[in-house]
């Protein structure tokens, strides 16, 4: 049994599972495997409301935050073909070791990083 | 909008540090505050920005005026006066984005046994949005939400739930993946409309 909730998440939904539809059924009982656990009196309750929120991207992010790197990383852009860092860019470490930032991307790659 | 995942931007003023594994940003401050970020490993993930959402409630099923306040529900003329003369409007044919533009998406609201419809208790449009529930307490009558035409490849789904008491055993499932939630009402004043 989850905690009290006023909204339940569904995440990784898409449209290839099932034609561009859903369906969400609720229910309480032994009917939906189950069991009866009420501790106040009756099943009634149910669902008030739903959001469907598009989780692929859809226009490139601007991060305007200073970035600061100081061992290997790796700044990526899968999802969509582009990105703008407009803050400051500090590569370095204390050590004075050599460090590596690797830039990747799919589809047509990383692009517009321009600290 | 409730929810409204990634559209907010972040009051958050410190830093941020990545050391290990990814963090993936997906909308302007909703993942990072105002602060520098230190890459210290790991991946810093600029996958770009998801937008667009809909969401629809049994309230404004049931309350037509609302639908038009809120101006997220874009009936046709014919399925208002249907939904006038009802008072229980249970299938909207093309929903609107939280741009307002057409969806293509179309909604119906099946097999209640009872509406139960709670009074806004602070008159926002969020409370007024959330004054109902479709009840789930027939064990031979399930609640069901159809959406039909959704336009988006991936999603997220938020589904808001309600009871008249606290402490209720339900559960809600869709018919897309295995995930089944079993949750416990959080809720408090309720009225009763018997179907």
């Amino acid at each position: 049994m989850a905690p009290n909730a006023n909204y339940l998440v569904f995440n990784g939904l898409n449209n290839a599972a099932n034609g561009n539809s859903i369906i969400f059924t609720g229910g309480f009982g032994s009917g939906l495997g189950i069991n009866n656990s009420n501790t106040n009196g009756n099943g009634n309750g149910g669902i008030s409301a739903i959001e469907i929120v598009n989780t692929v991207p859809n226009a490139p992010l601007v991060m305007t935050n200073a970035v600061t790197v100081n061992a290997n990383s790796t700044i990526d852009v899968t999802g969509w073909n582009s990105a703008t860092m407009s803050g400051a860019l500090t590569l370095g470490n204390s050590s004075g070791g050599a460090i590596q930032l690797t830039a990747t991307g799919a589809g047509t790659g990383w692009a517009a990083a321009t600290p | 909008m409730l929810v409204n995942p990634g559209s907010v931007a972040s009051t958050y003023t410190g830093g941020t540090t990545v050391s290990a594994g990814t963090l993936a940003i997906t909308g302007n401050g909703a993942a990072l505050g105002t602060g520098a970020v230190m890459l210290s490993g790991g991946r810093l993930q600029l996958q770009g920005i998801a937008s667009g959402s809909y969401r629809d409630s049994i309230h404004r099923h049931r309350h037509v005026a609302d639908q038009r306040a809120d101006g997220r529900c874009s009936p046709s003329g014919d399925e208002q006066l249907e939904c006038e003369r009802k008072r229980d409007c249970r299938a909207i044919a093309n929903l609107v984005n939280n741009s307002g533009a057409s969806s293509g998406t179309s909604l119906i609201w099946a097999r209640p046994q009872y509406v139960r419809n709670r009074v806004p208790q602070a008159g926002t449009p969020n409370t007024t949005l959330m004054s109902g529930y479709l009840d789930s307490s027939n064990a031979n009558n399930r609640p069901q939400v159809t959406f039909n035409g959704i336009p988006y490849s991936q999603y997220n789904a938020y589904v808001y739930v309600g009871s008249g008491a606290n402490n209720r055993a339900q559960t809600l499932l869709n018919n897309q993946n295995s995930t089944t939630y079993h949750y416990s009402t959080f809720a408090n004043t309720s009225s009763v409309i018997h179907r």
